[in-house]
């Protein structure tokens, strides 16, 4: 584990920090979650003294919804359940910063919602969350910053906006008929034709030319819609053939 | 610092007696009850002396089992299954997770060795149906068994630190079996000569010196034990201890744990 | 500096330190438990016990033993105590555990027969270790050998010591000289050539350092009482030839009762004393 060193924070105890597969980090530990023990003991820790680690402790099974799991040995814990006791521990301490490790993945959506909102609340505190994730729509929905990881090394970061608006961003055409013109190939769009329609993907810059390509055919024009740039778009021109991971930041 | 050390010591031997290894206590209490009622039956010498060794003896050998069988994964299971990593995420430093882990597998050992004591007591008064004054030095064997166990405790740390479980066991046990016969070591080194005599003499005072400390049969037979050897032996099991425990330290501190 | 670094440092440095105190410590606890290993001796009470507490490793046991019994013996005689009294149980515990270990019966015969201080002064319980051993390996001849010099060299029963020699001088392998001293031990019993050939017999065929030492010290010393009596024989016909002693051995060379001046086995001359006895010069070291 390499050693982190964060700006403005002396202190270590005010990082949280959570990996993935709970599972295997929770288990052996002959704790029961039901009085909060184990988050007792990761709170005495992290310094929190003994007078309010134990309210605190519950406090944080409510937080994250495990109030009702009482008298369920850790050890019949779903993967959720555990998810949200590792989450429970890293926050228990209130720390600045937070780190988690994939937080959502072997989630069932209603899990991956609580887990989200968590996130959100978090955000909403004042608190600097990092988390790692290859769900490009949750870096996407959650995150003010984001950095992209390939193979260990930082291919961009930035905030959203501004990593999709160096792609360039592209539009929408739709018109009747299954003719092509032969000026749109030309012009570097991606066309397909479904039933009486037809549909080409062109940049935004090329959009008078092709325009007037369809209506030098007399095509008749359906829609013109410029596409939202996601951040997977950007994913996927940065680094083409490669697989692929986000680090990203909320 | 001293409070996340008891905390993570207090949290191995919570660990230890949810893992059930206070049952061994009924295995001995039956073999005390067992040989009170045998030996009482059929001899009337030697009652005394046989639960003496025989008590003494178990305490001894359950400790070392104890101490090597959880020893050894003090550390490595920890990391196996990640609970280190959250651990060390905290600030917590490494040499204080190995010295915690080390009081608290003590504290489990010294804790069963009092529960056994009572036992060695119990079957001891049943036999003689008093105490007598020898019975003391019964106590002092006890204090130097438990001495021992602060020894391997440290030894078995120190060889999870650095290989896997099953030869950390084996390189204990080995320690434990070597270290029995220390005395008869020192003696063979001074007969050797040349090379081989540092090499064995070296080796000779490096093994934990146990055959001091193992004073069973001698207890046994009402000796009394110089008030010299106790502490010379307090402090020997003392310092070796924490030299091990040094060994763990430096190992684990600079050990890689992607 | 890195806190780690800090930390590794200071557990070397108490690494070091415990290392030294503890070294020293031990010394201690040696000094206060000197002989401590031996104390088991007296509390099992047979060997047949300890065999079975060994759970079947009896022959590293035997061999802790052997170490031991060698340890006691050459500890004390080198302190100068005079009384061995552990010597035989702990040679008996040795051979019971492994009882084909001949160098323990050898050594038997050689420190625990003769009397303090060149051994423990027990011929019987040597003679004993010897029956048991040749009970355990009827066909090596050694244990005869052993057997019969005890007999001869502390008990001074020739018979034995002969019915000793002759049943050993039948085993394979046996050295030709066991043969010649069962016949000559009737004739020549107790006189020098027989103690010359018993010890030089021992010397030859022992492997072990000490029993060695031990023959060659004796066979010095066999050497030494022989010169004395020749040298006081020659000085008592100078005594007739002349109404008195020699007072060097210059004068018996030019009285032709000698030539050159006698050495002993160290290489030292000999003394004449003034009432005619002859002295070594120094004495054997111990």
């Amino acid at each position: 584990m390499a050693a982190i060193e964060i700006q403005g924070l002396e202190k270590t105890y005010s990082v949280g920090f959570w990996r993935k597969k709970p599972k295997l980090a929770l288990r052996p530990l002959n704790l029961k979650v039901e009085d909060g023990e184990i988050l007792e003991y990761y709170g005495r820790l992290s310094g929190v003294d003994s007078k309010t680690v134990s309210r605190k402790a519950s406090e944080m099974l409510e937080r994250v919804g495990l109030k009702d799991s009482a008298n369920v040995q850790l050890r019949k814990f779903s993967k959720g359940m555990l998810q949200r006791v590792g989450i429970a521990q890293a926050i228990l301490h209130g720390p600045r910063v937070v780190f988690f490790d994939e937080p959502m993945s072997g989630l069932d959506p209603m899990g991956r919602r609580e887990v989200r909102d968590l996130m959100v609340e978090l955000k909403r505190e004042g608190k600097t969350v990092f988390f790692s994730t290859h769900i490009l729509s949750d870096a996407e929905a959650l995150c003010d910053r984001v950095a992209i990881v390939h193979k260990g090394e930082l291919q961009g970061v930035g905030a959203v906006a501004e990593l999709t608006s160096s792609v360039g961003s592209r539009v929408e055409l739709i018109w009747r008929g299954t003719i092509v013109p032969a000026a749109l190939q030309g012009l570097g769009a991606e066309c397909h034709v479904t039933g009486d329609t037809a549909r080409a993907l062109i940049p935004e810059s090329s959009q008078d030319a092709a325009l007037d390509a369809l209506r030098r055919e007399r095509l008749h024009l359906v829609s013109v819609m410029p596409v939202r740039t996601s951040l997977e778009d950007y994913f996927v021109q940065k680094l083409r053939p490669a697989q692929t991971m986000a680090g990203s930041r909320a | 610092m001293s409070s996340r050390v008891f905390n993570i010591a207090f949290n191995t031997f919570r660990e230890a007696v949810r893992d059930r290894v206070l049952y061994n206590l009924v295995a001995f209490a039956l073999l005390m009850t067992g040989a009170a009622i045998l030996v009482g039956q059929i001899s009337i010498d030697i009652e005394r002396l046989v639960v003496v060794n025989l008590g003494l003896t178990a305490v001894s050998l359950f400790g070392m089992v104890i101490a090597i069988f959880i020893g050894i994964g003090l550390v490595s299971k920890e990391i196996e299954k990640r609970t280190l990593y959250t651990v060390l995420s905290r600030p917590v430093r490494r040499w204080e997770f190995i010295v915690g882990k080390f009081f608290g597998l003590a504290g489990t050992l010294i804790v069963n060795s009092v529960c056994m004591a009572v036992g060695v007591f119990a079957a001891l008064f049943y036999v003689s149906r008093h105490f007598q004054s020898a019975d003391g030095w019964v106590l002092v064997g006890l204090y130097f068994i438990i001495l021992q166990f602060l020894i391997v405790t440290s030894l078995t740390l120190l060889f999870s630190s650095f290989s896997s479980p099953l030869l950390s066991a084996v390189f204990a046990f080995s320690l434990f079996v070597i270290g029995s016969f220390s005395e008869d070591l020192r003696g063979f080194a001074s007969m050797t000569r040349g090379i081989s005599k540092w090499l064995a003499t070296a080796a000779a005072y490096l093994v934990p010196n146990f055959s001091a400390l193992n004073v069973i049969s001698s207890v046994a037979h009402q000796n009394s034990v110089s008030g010299q050897l106790i502490v010379y032996n307090t402090a020997y099991a003392l310092f070796y201890a924490t030299m091990a425990l040094s060994g763990a330290v430096l190992i684990f501190e600079r050990r890689n744990l992607k | 500096m890195r806190a780690s670094r800090l930390v590794s440092l200071a557990a070397g440095a108490l690494l070091a330190l415990t290392l030294t105190v503890s070294v020293l410590l031990l010394r201690c606890i040696d000094t206060v438990r000197s002989g401590a290993p031996l104390e088991e001796v007296l509390y099992v009470s047979s060997p047949k016990v300890l065999k079975r507490m060994s759970l079947g490793y009896d022959g590293l046991l035997a061999d802790i033993y052997w170490t031991r019994a060698v340890q006691y013996f050459g500890g004390k005689h080198h302190s100068g105590v005079k009384r061995y009294d552990l010597l035989a149980p702990l040679l008996e515990i040795t051979t019971q555990l492994d009882p084909h270990l001949l160098v323990a019966y050898e050594y038997g015969a050689n420190f625990l027969a003769p009397a303090p201080p060149l051994g423990a002064g027990m011929p019987e319980r040597a003679i004993a270790l010897q029956e048991f051993g040749i009970r355990n390996n009827p066909d090596d001849w050694h244990l005869y050998y052993n057997e019969g010099f005890v007999y001869y060299t502390e008990l001074s029963d020739y018979a034995k010591a002969a019915d000793a020699f002759a049943r050993g001088a039948r085993r394979p392998h046996a050295h030709p000289f066991l043969a010649v001293m069962a016949g000559r031990m009737a004739e020549h019993a107790g006189d020098l050539q027989m103690a010359r050939m018993m010890w030089s017999t021992t010397y030859d065929t022992t492997r072990d350092k000490s029993v060695k030492a031990n023959a060659a010290a004796h066979l010095r010393a066999l050497q030494v009482d022989e010169d004395v009596t020749v040298l006081e024989q020659i000085n008592n016909r100078y005594h007739q030839m002349t109404g008195r002693f020699a007072g060097s051995f210059g004068e018996l060379a030019s009285a032709g009762l000698l030539r050159g001046t006698p050495l002993d086995p160290l290489g030292h001359a000999y003394k004449l004393m003034p009432d005619g006895r002859v002295e070594m010069a120094k004495k054997f070291p111990a």
